[in-house]
């Protein structure tokens, strides 16, 4: 599970869901946690991944095997090993850094904007409760009342739409980052075929 | 006479053997990877999680229909999931990137496996269907 995630203060959350029923207001809170992003890339980009990628290749003992046998196949086992193996492992490494980054700036992403609406909710409930303070007298105007929340609201949400471009920007190009790593994942597994597994059996034999 | 040393041969083949073994159960997405966020479905609420990965773990949730469980966990009304696209792309690539890992698990078992066979047998370090294996997974695997 996440590391935690932020979320509406009491006050706030009776704000949005009164307006969110009333219809008036566009915006809605996210859902998402933004502790399993961090939690995630933590995870993608760390030392033990990385480890486990490099143990397929024990390079202290794949050099002691070329330096103390000699023969075609020895040489064609080294061809092979440094071509494909070492290269997707070297590849996979490298990729799974570059997604961690890309959850990373997702789990930022999700908290400048929870923040951003925190701070922007705060204000206008402000805002709502100054303009709500004279509603009390006989002689008030509630139409003109709610009027002005219903201004107060659309800029709002106004300003949140702002908030909301930044944060789909950041996510678009994690999710262009995503697809790229996803590029290089398929072409390491396109190439083994039936065929290329049914040769790789031949060397068990 | 060529150079010949089984303990080096043996030693490298049973280590890769090892690690091969190690990756395939911690990343095999059936196997409760030790690394928990390697499951894509960890970041999702479970609503998401069963509408992207149905298939997948559907297993998990015996006796129950999609559109009940789904019910049961949908946000709020007052709530949005702002990374469903993310989600989905990043359903695809964890996908992906799995198959990758294991069959760069499989490419380094191969290795393996020569090793192995040129250690069970002087000859083999110099066997022409040896080498024509290592050759064409060579050629049809390397990624240019």
């Amino acid at each position: 599970m996440g590391d935690g995630s932020i979320s509406l203060p009491e006050d706030l959350l009776g704000l949005v869901k009164h307006w969110t029923a009333e219809g008036t207001m566009k915006f809605r809170w996210p859902s998402d946690d933004e502790g399993n992003f961090k939690h995630s890339g933590d995870r993608w980009g760390d030392g033990g991944v990385e480890a486990e990628l490099r143990r397929l290749n024990p390079e202290d003992l794949i050099k002691a095997v070329s330096q103390k046998n000699e023969g075609p196949a020895i040489e064609a086992f080294a061809h092979y090993w440094r071509d494909v193996p070492v290269r997707n492992i070297d590849s996979l490494v490298t990729s799974f850094k570059v997604v961690s980054v890309a959850l990373l700036a997702m789990n930022a992403a999700l908290i400048a904007y929870k923040n951003a609406a925190i701070s922007e909710l705060a204000y206008l409930k402000k805002e709502l409760d100054e303009n709500q303070k004279w509603a009390w007298l006989p002689w008030s105007d509630d139409g003109e009342i709610n009027k002005r929340a219903q201004k107060l609201i659309g800029f709002f949400d106004e300003s949140m739409e702002y908030h909301r471009n930044d944060f789909n920007t950041t996510m678009g190009n994690s999710m262009g980052v995503l697809k790229k790593e996803g590029e290089l994942y398929d072409d390491i597994v396109k190439r083994f075929t039936p065929d290329t597994e049914k040769t790789g059996a031949k060397l068990d034999g | 006479m060529p150079k010949y040393d089984q303990n080096s041969l043996r030693d490298a083949s049973g280590t890769i053997f090892n690690a091969t073994d190690e990756t395939h159960e911690h990343y095999n997405p059936a196997g409760g990877s030790q690394y928990g966020s390697w499951d894509a479905s960890m970041s999702l609420p479970l609503h998401e999680q069963m509408s992207l990965f149905r298939q997948k773990y559907g297993e998990e949730y015996p006796g129950s229909s999609r559109s009940e469980t789904l019910d049961d966990f949908k946000p709020e009304s007052y709530e949005v999931f702002l990374t469903k696209d993310f989600f989905t792309t990043f359903g695809t690539v964890y996908e992906s990137a799995m198959n990758a890992v294991e069959t760069t698990v499989k490419q380094a078992g191969y290795g393996a496996a020569g090793l192995s066979r040129m250690a069970d047998n002087i000859k083999a370090v110099e066997d022409a269907n040896v080498v024509a294996v290592f050759d064409v997974l060579d050629k049809t695997q390397n990624r240019g």
